[in-house]
């Protein structure tokens, strides 16, 4: 660093270095600033944003149990899921309205309703973990709707994935559907052993029934002696 | 550094390092240049950190729930926290990943979400509202204080919201429905031929030779126990009593009430006033000096204390205070309390809350027992405690000398103690010496017994001590055939009931297999016999190990029956012929029935659809436990 031999020197430089400079530093130091203000207040618009989807989404949520218990409160629903889809896509929140919507389509038995929802989510562009299961949710649609080769593909796809137990199960009960009853077994046996090692593994009674009925229709661990 | 800094205060790199530093420190708070601590964390989830102290805050609140649930029944082994930190850690660590997985999704809970959540919550109202009192009050016997419990509030509203996500969408279709209902409402017909394991053993007779013959072959199960012969000493408190004097009684018995003494409570009432702007504390004593005066003529002092006393609390109750122990008022007050009389009232006297008139109402004497009714308990209680550090000292001695001597001859005659041996001992037993398990393993631990040990010192009960030496040991042997003579027959009886049973069954599941009807081929057998109808899978009516093998049957083709054997634990054998597989219809159910199964397949979906989210966060996750 230079050193100066007197106050005035100094005073000096610093006039000189601010001639050349201040322009520049001053607006390096706004520009500085408005990104730090503009990056907190996106920040907090988007916090907003977030806010008020997360209280429209209590509310449907609180409005979805009623249609569960007794049918009321639909349309109250309906039109919450809507004002989250419509006003805030790209949000996770008006996904999982669209998850919604698509349940009540398939509890009306209106299949293309729900699969045009499901494929609205997809669009969206969803986190892996919503993903996996929008897709299979979409593949059981298909499986409602006799589209058998559909839902196996996409069974396929998700075998190897986080919805691997489900979609395992979907595959068996669609090639049950097909009359091959072989591969059904093999892939609800499957489904079985993969959940096994979950750290949280399902509950499903009904995989088992399927897995038993299958078994003993193809005389596999068939013990007419003895059981254990 | 610092230093530094103000001497080159005028150059600008300082200046340019003084931004740098402000800057941050401006915006983002001291936190961020000194941001975490330097212990290491209980796990590591994606990077995230749990601290020890967030591990041991949820330790301490599993404890206070525990504590809270199981009341008196709680064992101390369950506070262990070697017992709790497992699942502790666990469940911080799965709430991590939720919450993390929730700030990915931009779930938000507003503090607005959150008042209105906890003011709708039961346990905080009062006649149906929500009440500041009753929720600060609920808080602290729950060990949170505010920040926290919403905090943890929020953590749950969070991983709500994204467990609904997959959750709460759940759904089944129609297709799935009657899939659901083929399998759960599936009915079947079949006939059953029991064959009883009893029936068969009535009527096997046994010969001498049979008998003779399996106690020969099977040796191995006709061991008796071992057996052992063993000497003991025993140290007790009772062996170090000594007298106790009659002066020793009343000095222990005097104190006890000097210490009782000290319970006294006193009742109190008392006209305060403040001092203040109006009234300084002269004015206040003079005041007082004159209302006491009035009180020594005659006047009330209840009717004084309402009309003048500036405590709005006791005032209207005629200044009264109820009782205090010593310990309720400030030094000052209760000082000038104690050296009242019962109805006397006092000089004014000063403290933080003004000046006080303060009156003893009564004196509550704690019940002093007399000497006699309290001589047995004193009695034995110096008795104990004297006798407690010989009884110690005794052991301590034992210990040393047991471990260097070969028997308990020379420890005894050293302690003055006499060694007790005891009759045969069976490994068997389980009362007198060795109600103590340890004493047992002592008494048959092949070591002591080899090397001709002492065994250690046991302590069977704070002031009982024993140690034993084995003296002779019996070896487990044969016994004699007539002893066992009836445990073979019952054995052999049972084996060859059951392999008769096991061949009648056999053939009998060959008949059923071939179609014959059931009721034909039991009375062919002299066997009882069973047709059951429309059996569903959770039908009580048929024992449950039964109806789980006739679901496991393969449905039987057209009119083609399937039989097969079931092995009861019971050993008798149940063979099944299974005529008739009917998958469950929805036209069948009623409407009642059907919105049941329809809601219990929806939940089975919801929960599925969750678990299997989870597991796709945990098994992506990056998770490291210290």
């Amino acid at each position: 660093m230079e050193t100066y031999r007197t106050e005035e020197e100094q005073v000096e430089a610093i006039k000189h270095w601010w001639r050349e400079n201040g322009k520049s530093t001053v607006l390096g130091v706004a520009i500085a600033l408005s990104l730090v203000f503009g990056w907190r207040g996106w920040n907090n618009y988007q916090a907003d944003r977030a806010a008020e989807a997360s209280v429209l989404y209590e509310n449907l949520l609180q409005a979805d149990a009623a249609v569960q218990s007794n049918g009321s409160k639909r349309e109250t629903a309906e039109h919450l899921a809507n004002t989250l889809k419509d006003g805030f896509s790209g949000h996770s929140y008006a996904q999982y309205a669209a998850l919604i919507q698509a349940k009540y389509a398939v509890n009306d038995g209106d299949y293309d309703a729900a699969e045009a929802e499901l494929n609205w989510v997809l669009a969206q562009g969803p986190d892996a973990a919503i993903k996996a299961q929008t897709q299979l949710r979409l593949a059981r649609v298909q499986f409602a709707k006799g589209e058998l080769d559909a839902a196996l593909a996409i069974a396929e796809g998700l075998k190897d994935g986080s919805a691997a137990v489900q979609a395992l199960e979907l595959q068996g009960d669609v090639m049950r559907a097909q009359g091959d009853k072989a591969a059904a077994l093999e892939a609800y046996r499957q489904a079985d052993a993969i959940n096994r090692q979950q750290e949280n593994p399902l509950n499903n009674p009904l995989l088992k029934m399927k897995i038993n009925s299958l078994a003993a229709e193809q005389g596999a661990d068939k013990n007419t002696t003895a059981q254990n | 550094m610092l230093q530094n800094i103000r001497n080159n205060i005028q150059g600008t790199a300082a200046k340019v390092i003084i931004a740098i530093i402000v800057v941050p420190f401006a915006f983002f708070g001291i936190d961020s240049l000194f941001s975490g601590g330097s212990q290491t964390p209980a796990a590591v989830v994606n990077g995230e950190k749990i601290s020890q102290a967030e591990l041991q805050q949820a330790l301490a609140m599993q404890k206070r729930r525990l504590i809270n649930m199981m009341g008196d029944k709680l064992e101390p082994s369950m506070l262990d926290d070697a017992v709790l930190r497992k699942p502790a850690l666990d469940s911080l660590i799965k709430q991590q990943l939720l919450l993390q997985a929730a700030e990915d999704a931009g779930i938000e809970i507003t503090d607005q979400q959150l008042n209105i959540t906890i003011a709708s919550m039961p346990q905080f109202q009062e006649d149906g509202r929500f009440s500041q009192e009753r929720y600060q009050q609920v808080l602290r016997l729950q060990g949170y204080n505010s920040a926290l419990f919403k905090q943890l509030l929020r953590s749950d509203l969070l991983i709500q919201q994204l467990s609904a996500s997959v959750a709460a969408s759940a759904f089944v279709t129609e297709r799935e429905l009657d899939e659901a209902i083929a399998y759960i409402h599936e009915s079947r017909d079949f006939q059953t031929v029991t064959v009883p394991l009893e029936k068969y053993r009535k009527s096997i007779t046994l010969t001498d030779e049979e008998l003779k013959s399996y106690y020969e072959e099977n040796g191995a199960r006709f061991q008796s126990e071992p057996k052992v012969k063993v000497s003991y000493l025993e140290l007790k408190e009772e062996q170090f009593y000594e007298p106790v004097s009659e002066q020793q009684v009343v000095a222990e018995y005097e104190r006890l009430i000097e210490g009782m003494a000290q319970d006294t409570e006193r009742e109190a009432a008392h006209i305060l006033l403040e001092i203040d702007d109006e009234l300084n504390r002269d004015q206040a004593v003079a005041k007082l000096n004159e209302v006491k005066q009035r009180l020594l003529s005659g006047e009330s002092f209840a009717e004084l204390a309402k009309s003048l006393s500036e405590d709005p609390g006791s005032a209207s109750n005629g200044g009264n205070l109820g009782f205090t122990a010593g310990d309720s008022f400030p030094a000052e007050f209760e000082d000038a309390l104690a050296a009242l009389e019962a109805g006397q009232v006092s000089d004014p006297v000063e403290t933080e809350a003004g000046v006080h008139l303060i009156k003893l109402l009564s004196v509550k004497q704690p019940e002093v027992p007399s000497l006699e009714s309290e001589r047995l308990a004193i009695t034995e209680r110096l008795r104990r405690q004297k006798a407690r550090p010989k009884l110690l000292a005794a052991v301590e001695s034992l210990r040393d000398l047991v471990f260097n001597a070969e028997s308990l001859a020379m420890p005894a005659a050293e302690l003055k103690l006499e060694v007790k041996r005891s009759d045969w001992l069976s490994s068997e037993d389980n009362d007198g010496l060795f109600a103590d398990q340890r004493v047992k393993q002592a008494a048959f631990d092949s070591e002591l017994r080899e090397q001709e040990l002492n065994s250690d010192v046991f302590e069977l009960s704070p002031d009982h001590f024993l140690v034993l030496h084995v003296d002779q040991y019996q070896a487990p042997q044969l016994r004699p055939f007539e002893d066992v003579r009836a445990e073979i027959e019952v054995s052999l009886q049972t084996e060859k009931a059951a392999q008769q049973a096991k061949a009648d069954a056999q053939e009998i599941e060959q008949q059923l297999a071939a179609g014959q009807r059931a009721e034909a081929v039991a009375k062919q057998h002299g066997l009882d016999w069973q047709a059951m109808q429309d059996i569903r899978r959770s039908d009580i009516s048929v024992e449950p190990a039964l109806r789980r093998f006739v679901f496991e049957l393969a449905a039987p083709a057209q009119d083609k029956a399937v039989a097969a054997t079931l092995h009861q634990q019971s050993g008798d054998y149940t063979v099944v012929q299974l005529l008739a597989s009917e998958p469950g219809q929805r036209a069948a159910l009623e409407a009642e029935a059907l919105l049941n199964l329809r809601r219990s397949v929806a939940q089975n979906a919801s929960s599925q659809a969750f678990a299997n989210y989870f597991n796709n966060l945990w098994n992506n996750a990056d998770i490291t436990i210290n």
